[in-house]
């Protein structure tokens, strides 16, 4: 018994070294030509760029509800102090945006989130392994971290990147639509710099989107998840402002006087301080782009200055 | 505790190891508690539905093995027809309590399964809500071990062989970890003495064991799980062209064996590895003739459950003998009519049992229109096989019915795959519209997940070929007799095949049999 | 009864029940040496048998009878 003990734990073990290794191997290695220019690049220049980050700065914290509406080179401007946004698409998980997040806030830092619901655990596994593919260093560290979700979810990385590799073919997800490439965005700041001039959809059909925003829609957890995040930023000397995203008004369900009511609930049941009117944040038509979540260039401008105006009225 | 997780595989070197350390005497019992955490990991909640099956059948058993060693004992020095009056008197108390607990028990299954169905079906035929204010959960495995319960107590009732007088062993069969939440349903007089004996450590044996639960984790991870990926978006709502959805359906006749027959390798796998030889549940089932052959070969013990515990009490029973007896005329009809009325009713029940939804009820009756159907014809295909007496043994007409008999079985998974009636509608309309472009876009999109599903079911259908074939070396005792490096080498490589091309972690650990 | 008075008897019912002239049962003979004794036709067998013997066989014989042989045993035991 004891033979076949010590047989198959080495056998085991062999296996699951090697393999490891070879997936290690595989997603620190950068990404193949054939989708390089993937849009989750993105994530990888703003995570730099607040690496490189020196002094006092505004981080903005989100998904595609950040990237598309937060001109942080116009944020900078406005308040005197260099922004930041961290976050391309929701679907990377808010945990892991605020894991990451958590690596670069310190003394005197502004932290904006718009608010936004997610549920416990979020972690968007496979599209974070697309993100980090090539960056060894954000590996390890979710490795480090997580070391039980990254082993179990990081297996089925190997097959996909040897068939992008053999095949020539695109990862998942991998969009021929305009503004969904790595250079929609400026590689020093990860801002998100693609021209978008008018909406893309119909009048009609994005007021058919429709939103609602009630105090039911946030979980408990994303309740308490956040209070935790405010105070550990409080502990670290940073601030921690909420703002509402930015919903094109026809598409919200809620009356003004509901909305100004959600304002309050929420208000009451967050510890960090809220600097907009959730009216503030809702435009209308021709400021949004492909989504009732994601303004045009123009829209993106208005929209920042609002959060311009919030913070500097919060730290006078 | 799924089978493919690592908490499962933590789960069970403990209880491996753990088995043949202990003092031997223990070894049950350790494999009764190791069942019972079992359980609670897989639900908590569901252990009182566990213990009061144990118990209900537990008891009734004791009661009625008391009651024969009553009426043996005082049959002592009685003539026959005495012996016989006797017999008849404590005959109807036995019965009067068997059907007892099998009410109750099989009662308790009807009503947490099918309460909030009846309520719907109800409300929607009288256009009234009737809708539960609640929902009734389903125990995890009661479909499974709440049968396995009643055949226990209905052949104890039968007398094939006393009841278990140590609850814990009973519990032990019971919840038995690898059969407790998908079956096989297994026989309690082939499977309480080996559970209950103590062993040696048998190397071989655990060999053979980890061999079986490998191939498993291959069909499940590898090939049912990658053809997930590709089929369940267009379930869920249909909206492909024709030729992608038919593919689709194919890809899942595939995926729900190599499910299912996969769970039911790692289950036997690790029995084996224990010691313990737990019933098949699939042979092949895919080259059957007929869909009566594919119904042997699919689900093994669930047919064998209805056709001992329903289908000849029924053909038995007062009202079909007095049929048969009224028909004894005609000879044909005498024996054909109440085996189809038996069967239709036999076929119905086991759609129900799949599940509250009249799609399962719907695919029950699908498969049971072709086996009363074979029954009904028999004397046509008769005549037939009599006009061509080559054709029985001509490979080609073998070949010709395996194909039939699988397109058959792909079309019903129409009605089992979507689980809802409306989505099959969709879907069986989808698959009349034909969009070649549409098909290599599908085709394209999919490409990763068709070329390892592909390859998969080349391997699945090699080895299953072989199977079949009774002088072939089953694949696993091929490699057992290679020399040592040689078979470590293989055994590393199809390890590492199974973790480079599987699919597994959150989302990728339900079985398709876990909601029954 | 006799064996094989009950053998005879048997023959008959088999031969009737197969539409077989030919078949000969022996004690031996079980469900995998003829080509048409499945589940169904088992109990239209074994329903046979008992009105021709005019006894009734327990589900457990039913089911658990392994060949002719044993049919015949409980047979004589119960006719």
């Amino acid at each position: 018994m004891k033979r076949f003990f010590v047989k198959s734990i080495c056998l085991i073990l062999s296996v699951g070294v090697l393999f490891y290794g070879l997936i290690l191997a595989m997603i620190c290695l950068p990404k193949p030509a054939a989708y390089a220019e993937h849009y989750q690049r993105g994530f990888v220049y703003q995570y730099r760029a607040l690496e490189r980050a020196e002094g006092r700065k505004i981080v903005t914290l989100g998904g595609s509800n950040v990237a598309y509406n937060v001109n942080t080179d116009l944020l900078g401007e406005l308040t005197g102090i260099p922004a930041y946004n961290l976050g391309v698409n929701g679907s990377m998980g808010y945990s892991y945006i605020l894991d990451c997040a958590k690596k670069f806030i310190g003394e005197g830092d502004i932290v904006i989130y718009p608010l936004w619901n997610f549920e416990k655990d979020d972690y968007g596994m496979e599209l974070i392994w697309l993100t980090l593919e090539g960056e060894s260093d954000m590996v390890f560290d979710l490795i480090a971290s997580h070391p039980l979700k990254a082993l179990s979810t990081i297996g089925s990385f190997g097959l996909k990147k040897t068939y992008a590799l053999a095949l020539g073919n695109r990862l998942d997800g991998y969009s021929e639509t305009e503004g969904y490439s790595a250079d929609a965005f400026d590689p020093e700041t990860g801002n998100y710099i693609y021209e978008r001039v008018a909406p893309t959809l119909a009048e009609p059909v994005m007021e058919s989107i429709k939103f609602s925003c009630t105090r039911s829609t946030l979980s408990d957890w994303c309740v308490s998840a956040m209070n935790e995040f405010t105070a550990w930023c409080r502990a670290r000397g940073a601030q921690v402002y909420f703002v509402f995203p930015t919903l094109m008004r026809a598409s919200v369900i809620e009356t003004d006087e509901q909305l100004r009511a959600y304002q309050s609930e929420v208000e009451a049941a967050f510890d960090a301080e809220f600097i907009m009117d959730v009216l503030d944040a809702c435009y209308d038509y021709e400021f949004y782009f492909n989504l009732p979540t994601h303004l045009n260039s123009a829209g993106m401008d208005v929209y920042t200055a609002e959060i311009a105006q919030g913070i500097l009225s919060a730290i006078a | 505790m799924s089978f493919t997780t690592l908490s499962f595989l933590v789960f069970f070197a403990v209880v491996f190891w753990g088995y043949y350390l202990i003092p031997k005497k223990g070894q049950w019992m350790w494999l009764c508690a190791a069942s019972v955490i079992f359980y609670a990991f897989a639900s908590l909640w569901s252990l009182c539905y566990l213990f009061g099956t144990a118990l209900v059948s537990y008891g009734a058993a004791r009661y009625l093995s008391a009651q024969d060693e009553r009426c043996r004992a005082a049959s002592e020095g009685l003539g026959k027809a005495e012996r016989s009056a006797l017999k008849k008197k404590f005959g109807k108390k036995k019965r009067a309590v068997t059907a007892i607990a099998v009410i109750a028990l099989i009662g308790t299954l009807v009503a947490v399964k099918y309460t909030g169905f009846f309520a719907d079906t109800l409300g929607a035929l009288t256009k009234r809500e009737l809708s539960l204010p609640f929902d009734i959960l389903l125990p995890v495995g009661l479909s499974f071990y709440l049968f396995q319960s009643v055949a226990y107590l209905v052949d104890v009732s039968r007398g094939n062989y006393p009841a278990e007088r140590n609850f814990f062993r009973y519990l032990l069969y019971i919840s038995y970890f690898p059969h407790v939440l998908q079956g096989p349903l297994d026989d309690y007089a082939s499977v309480s003495s080996q559970l209950y004996a103590s062993r040696e450590f048998d190397g071989e044996r655990a060999v053979r064991g980890a061999q079986r639960a490998a191939w498993g984790f291959f069909k499940k991870l590898v090939i049912a799980n990658q053809i997930s990926v590709i089929v369940s978006p267009v379930f869920a709502e249909g909206g492909q062209d024709g030729l992608s959805t038919i593919l689709c359906i194919f890809l899942y006749s595939i995926q729900l064996y190599a499910d299912f027959s996969g769970y039911m390798d790692i289950a036997i796998g690790c029995s084996e590895m224990l010691g313990v030889r737990i019933a098949e549940n699939f042979r092949a089932p895919y080259f059957s003739g007929s869909i009566a052959e594919f119904w042997r070969r699919w689900h093994i013990t669930l047919g064998a459950w209805f056709k001992n515990y329903l289908f000849y009490p029924l053909l038995r029973s007062s009202g079909l003998t007095k049929l048969r007896k009224a028909l004894k005329k005609n000879k044909y009809l005498s024996s054909a009519l109440p085996t189809a009325i038996a069967l239709s009713v036999v076929w119905l029940l086991i759609g129900f049992w799949h599940g509250a939804n009249w799609s399962y009820v719907f695919y029950g009756i699908y498969h049971g229109f072709f086996i009363v159907a074979e029954t009904i014809f028999a004397p046509l295909y008769a005549k037939f096989h009599e006009k061509f007496p080559k054709l029985q043994k001509n490979a080609a007409f073998r070949a010709f019915r395996v194909v039939r008999t699988f397109v058959l079985v792909t079309v019903g998974y129409y009605l089992f795959a979507p689980a809802s009636l409306g989505v099959t509608v969709t879907l069986l309309r989808d698959s009349l519209h034909f969009d070649g472009g549409a098909f290599v876009a599908f085709l394209t999109t999919n490409l990763r997940e068709l070329i390892v599903a592909i390859a998969g079911t080349a391997a699945l259908t090699f080895v299953d070929l072989r199977s079949l074939r009774e002088n072939r070396l089953p694949v696993g005792e091929v490699i057992s007799r290679k020399q040592g490096w040689v078979r470590a080498l293989l055994y590393g490589l199809f390890l590492f095949v199974i973790l480079f091309f599987g699919l597994y972690g959150s989302g990728f650990d339900q079985f398709a049999y876990f909601k029954f | 009864m006799e064996r094989n008075e009950i053998f005879e008897k048997l023959n008959e019912i088999f031969r009737d029940v197969f539409d077989d002239e030919s078949l000969t049962v022996t004690e031996e003979t079980s469900a995998a040496d003829i080509e048409d004794w499945d589940s169904l036709t088992h109990i239209t067998l074994i329903s046979e048998v008992e009105d021709a013997f005019d006894m009734k066989f327990s589900m457990k014989e039913v089911v658990g009878m392994k060949n002719v042989g044993e049919m015949a045993d409980i047979i004589e035991r119960e006719a």
